[in-house]
């Protein structure tokens, strides 16, 4: 490990940051979502391949290309979010977490089924719209990947700006703390609950619509990062969007870092990281213990 | 009053013990011993999350941990089966006591996780080591003479076998709940504070009872490892773990019975739907999908509601088991 | 109490089952299983579709044999091993005589075990690993189509012969990996290449641009992918953004057709795939892919299209033993040639490998491609001796 050349390392690092990007997307989706819902979302990773069709559906049929589907797909996605918070997951915030757990992973069952039986299971070509790279001296960064990590961060700063700093912001994050408080004055959760679903999916859509030029689209795509971003969430400390962000992109590098040292722990090292974090910090690095 | 409690679910499950009995006749015995150990495994987790209220992600460790276990036992070391399943069931224990103690402290969301986080370690332990046989798993496992003398490789006798193990394991899950141990873990799940304040070490009982789970989660593995005569790294990956929960899930979380029901409804879908060919994935998740908008407490807690509905109306007033259940999601 | 119903239980069953066996079996159907992944991740490679292909060589075959009509049942494993043992467990004692195709090593390794002790057939299909005809071979079990090994030589051969003679190796941490990786390096080091270096990755993997990197800067002429078909289309998919090739070679260690229409010719275009069967290779493919596409609205792949002489085949060898005997059927098997549209003078080695030619295709150019299926270039044959590996009687008892 010490003969590693310093370029390697500082490749490795870049590399980390852009899978962090996705981390980032997808566990900031989850944690609005259970910030707000205190659901755990199971669909996740469906809706992350869903996004990812969403985009290769509009190409193909419709011949959008990808940077319409950029903005269409989680659109779409998002849409399916809220329909399916409206029509079935609302008649569940009564009962026990689990029930509502069940019914998301059930939905994104459904999901990736429906997918494989109209696509098939080995996955469909989509093009990628930004060929080329920049030399940065240690490594070779392809245009596309710089993009993802410019997109991924906008989007992160942004809804977190919105959350931390709007109106709109302090009533979402009152109704984290205390929804049953934010109810008796008045403002209509409900339709906010509604919409924070559909961000959140929306995002994961997002996700997948920019994972879609990089990597193989397939119905599956998604099952495999699915407990990946749930062990970013927690570790960031569940309900914190700070944490889900920065967790995400610091898992990302930790990942980097072990495919030096001992490549085929990389998917399992997040694990152990989170063992270790919350028998330190029972809530997560920047989460508050609300039991 | 527990008298008349108890009556219905220990009466339901000796009807379940009769219709072992006879079920050979009507159903291929390979798929009900299938059957029975994913029942046992489903029960045994059932009283972890049922009765205390725990809602751990990482039962396949036991599960799959003990099959190895026994497979290896049986397989390599040429043991005989009383023993392997001995063996296979005390590794499961060690086990839960070890990821019992790390995870218990933590409540709600981060206990799940972090049960779900050493499972994940552990199948990464088994997918490297070479005793497990990597992505291969351990095959040809033999059905070795039960004591080195009673012949179990015949598909009905290993049946019975089965099915006298699950039953007394059931038994002991049975008294469990029933013992002032469970009083005990059920005053956990609905008020865990006020155990504390009555002076109970909530974290010991806790403890304790994750690892029985443990063990006999461990023993429907060791089971399984015997009919199947097969264990690979599917039997330890957190889609085990998740289906579990699910087979509880459906059949109806804190019921005697709906564990096993939860199993046999599971295990029907997926060795019975291959009629729809591709569709299979999607309609599992349809039928999923509707049990927990329709029926959520599962069937045999929608059953039983009934039941108690109707019981309340002539006796009076008699707390809602299933209701309690809900409740202690709520307080978590 | 129990006791006693126990024993009442233990004896009506057994009375029953004596019952069962001694009806007549004359003209109960011949009973044949098709198992394998119908709805799962692994769909594409077999899937559905392959029952179809068995269906037409029974109608081919007469739809009798020993004047029984035959039937096929089809079964989904889910790619699960509980399921896919207990499902042939149930098959074999319901009278299933062979079971085709498999697929997922964990569930053929599980029934290989399961055949030899039931005395039944099976014969493999979508199954890769070649330890089914190596440490877990069996007189019970056939291995039909391919293997690790025979997918990986088209690619590995094809990349030396173009100057490729130094390699560097991204392998799946997985014995699958190592098999495939050690099985290249031999033919690599025997051609006089040499292998400078490997990066292993876990299978649950989505990103490999690190293990992109590292083997664009090893400076290795071959970039070989010892890895699981989805993982390796991935990856060739992320080296076109590092721009590995043309200076790099990508040598896909297992690929077939619906994974090369899976990429799109553009980023696939050039790649090797090793197989047993093209659709447009000559007149008899042509015919029964046209035949296949009608029923299925697709072409077949090589598991697809050998599964029809993999069953006539069989069914070949139960006429002429007069009965459906695993044993003396699969010996019959053995000693008769293969012969079908795919497979000329085909033969099964005692350990019951199915020597076959097989082809060495190129994917092609998106401009040269005329149609939706107009993938591959047929570059050459490789004669069965080379495309697989030799008998190993230390680890096979059979293979003597």
């Amino acid at each position: 490990m010490l003969n590693i050349p310093i370029q390697t390392i500082l490749g490795q690092l870049l590399l980390g940051l852009i899978n962090g990007a996705f981390y980032a997307l997808l566990s900031l989706g989850l944690a609005i979502i259970f910030g707000l819902l205190r659901v755990v979302n199971f669909a996740h990773g469906a809706q992350f391949a869903l996004g990812a069709f969403a985009a290769l559906i509009l190409s193909r049929y419709a011949e959008v290309p990808y940077w319409g589907a950029l903005v269409l797909a989680p659109v779409i996605v998002g849409i399916f979010g809220v329909l399916f918070e409206r029509l079935f997951l609302r008649r569940l915030y009564d009962t026990e977490p689990t029930y509502q757990l069940l019914l998301t992973f059930s939905l994104g069952l459904m999901t990736e089924g429906t997918l494989r039986a109209l696509f098939g299971s080995s996955g469909v070509p989509y093009a990628n719209p930004l060929i080329g790279g920049i030399n940065l001296g240690f490594m070779f960064l392809p245009f596309y990947r710089g993009w993802v990590v410019v997109v991924s961060l906008a989007i992160c700063v942004g809804t977190w700006l919105v959350i931390e700093k709007s109106k709109l912001g302090s009533y979402l994050r009152a109704a984290t703390e205390r929804p049953d408080l934010l109810r008796t004055f008045g403002i209509n959760v409900p339709v906010m609950v509604t919409l924070t679903y559909g961000w959140g999916v929306g995002l994961a859509g997002l996700a997948g619509v920019m994972a879609a030029p990089i990597y193989q689209v397939s119905p599956s795509m998604g099952s495999h990062l699915l407990i990946v971003v749930f062990a970013v969430v927690v570790i960031g400390g569940m309900g914190s969007l700070g944490g889900a962000i920065l967790a995400g992109f610091a898992l990302g590098v930790l990942e980097g870092i072990t495919k030096l040292v001992y490549p085929p722990a990389s998917s399992t090292v997040i694990f152990a990281v989170m063992v270790a974090v919350l028998l330190v910090k029972p809530a997560g690095v920047f989460g508050r213990e609300v039991v | 009053m527990h008298i008349f409690a108890l009556r219905p679910s220990s009466l339901i499950l000796l009807v379940f013990l009769g219709a072992g009995l006879l079920a050979p006749h009507y159903v291929y015995p390979g798929f009900l011993m299938n059957l029975l150990c994913f029942a046992l495994f489903a029960s045994a987790y059932n009283l972890l999350v049922g009765y205390v209220g725990l809602l751990a992600f990482g039962h396949a460790v036991f599960f799959g941990g003990a099959s190895y276990a026994t497979g290896y036992m049986l397989r390599d070391l040429g043991l005989t089966p009383e023993v392997s399943i001995l063996i296979g069931v005390i590794f499961a224990a060690a086990l839960g006591l070890v990821m019992g103690v790390t995870s218990i402290r933590r409540r709600g969301i981060y206990f799940s996780m972090i049960t779900l986080a050493l499972a994940q370690m552990f199948y990464f332990l088994c997918a490297q080591s070479s005793v497990t046989g990597g992505e291969n798993g351990l095959t040809a496992i033999p059905r070795s003479p039960l004591f080195g003398i009673f012949d179990i490789s015949n598909e009905l006798t290993l049946y019975y076998l089965i099915l006298a193990v699950v039953a007394a394991a059931m038994f002991v899950i049975y008294r469990t709940v029933h013992s002032p141990f469970g009083h005990v873990l059920k005053g956990i799940r609905d008020n865990e504070n006020r155990m504390i304040s009555l002076g109970y070490d909530v974290d010991r009982f806790k403890v304790i009872a994750f690892t029985l789970s443990a063990a006999l989660a461990g023993l429907a593995g060791s089971l399984k490892a015997i009919a199947l005569q097969l264990v690979t790294l599917v039997d330890v990956h957190w889609s085990t773990s998740g289906e579990v929960i699910l087979m509880a899930l459906i059949g109806g979380i804190g019921t005697a019975v709906g564990p096993i029901i939860g199993a046999g409804v599971i295990l029907t879908l997926q060795n019975y739907l291959t009629g729809f060919a591709e569709w299979v994935i999607t309609i599992q998740g349809a039928i999923f999908f509707l049990t927990v908008l329709l029926f959520r407490r599962g069937i045999a807690g929608e059953v039983e509601r009934l039941f108690r509905m109707r019981q309340a109306r002539s006796a009076s007033s008699q707390k809602d088991f299933t209701t309690s259940v809900v409740e202690s999601g709520r307080s978590t | 109490m129990k006791l006693k119903r126990f024993s009442i239980a233990c004896g009506i069953c057994v009375i029953a089952s004596l019952a069962l066996f001694s009806t007549s079996r004359a003209q109960e159907p011949f009973k044949i299983g098709h198992l394998t992944d119908l709805s799962g991740v692994n769909v594409d490679i077999s899937g559905p579709a392959t029952t179809e292909a068995m269906r037409f060589a029974v109608d081919d075959f007469g739809g009798k044999v020993l004047g029984r009509p035959i039937e096929i049942i089809a079964g989904d494993h889910l790619n699960k091993p509980d399921v896919g043992v207990g499902l042939a467990r149930k098959w074999y004692d319901g009278g299933v005589s062979a079971i085709f195709d498999v697929g997922v090593t964990s569930v053929a390794l599980g029934i290989q075990a399961l055949a030899k002790d039931k005395n039944k057939a099976v014969i493999y299909i979508s199954t890769g690993s070649a330890d089914i005809t190596g440490k877990n071979c069996s007189p019970n079990g056939i291995h039909w189509t391919y293997n690790s090994y025979a997918d990986a030589v088209g690619a590995v051969t094809e990349a030396l012969a173009h100057g490729g003679d130094t390699w560097y190796f991204l392998t799946v941490d997985y014995a699958y990996g190592d098999n495939l990786q050690r099985d290249a390096t031999k033919i690599i080091e025997k051609a006089g290449g040499k292998v400078i270096g490997s990066t292993r990755h876990p299978i649950d993997a989505t990103d490999f641009s690190s293990d992109l990197l590292k083997a664009q800067s090893s400076g290795a002429k071959v970039i070989g992918l010892a890895t699981i078909t989805n993982i390796g289309t991935n990856i060739v998919k992320q080296s076109e953004e590092f721009g590995i090739r043309p200076n790099q070679t990508i040598a896909l260690m297992s690929v077939d057709i619906q994974d090369i229409k899976a990429l799109g010719l553009k980023t696939a275009q050039g790649l090797i795939d090793t197989s047993s069967y093209y659709w447009n290779s000559s007149d008899e493919s042509r015919a029964f892919a046209e035949r296949f596409k009608r029923k299925t609205g697709k072409m077949p792949n090589q598991m697809q299209a050998s599964a029809y002489g993999a069953v006539l085949h069989y069914l070949k060898a139960v006429e002429a033993v007069g009965s459906d005997d695993a044993l003396k059927v699969i010996a019959k098997m053995k000693d008769i040639p293969i012969n079908d549209f795919m497979t000329k003078n085909g033969t099964i080695r005692p350990d019951g490998r199915v020597m076959r030619d097989m082809l060495v295709l190129q994917a092609k150019k998106p401009e040269e491609s005329t149609g939706d299926w107009d993938l591959f270039s047929v570059l050459r044959t490789i004669p069965a001796k080379d495309a697989f590996a030799p008998a190993d009687p230390s680890v096979c008892p059979l293979a003597k």
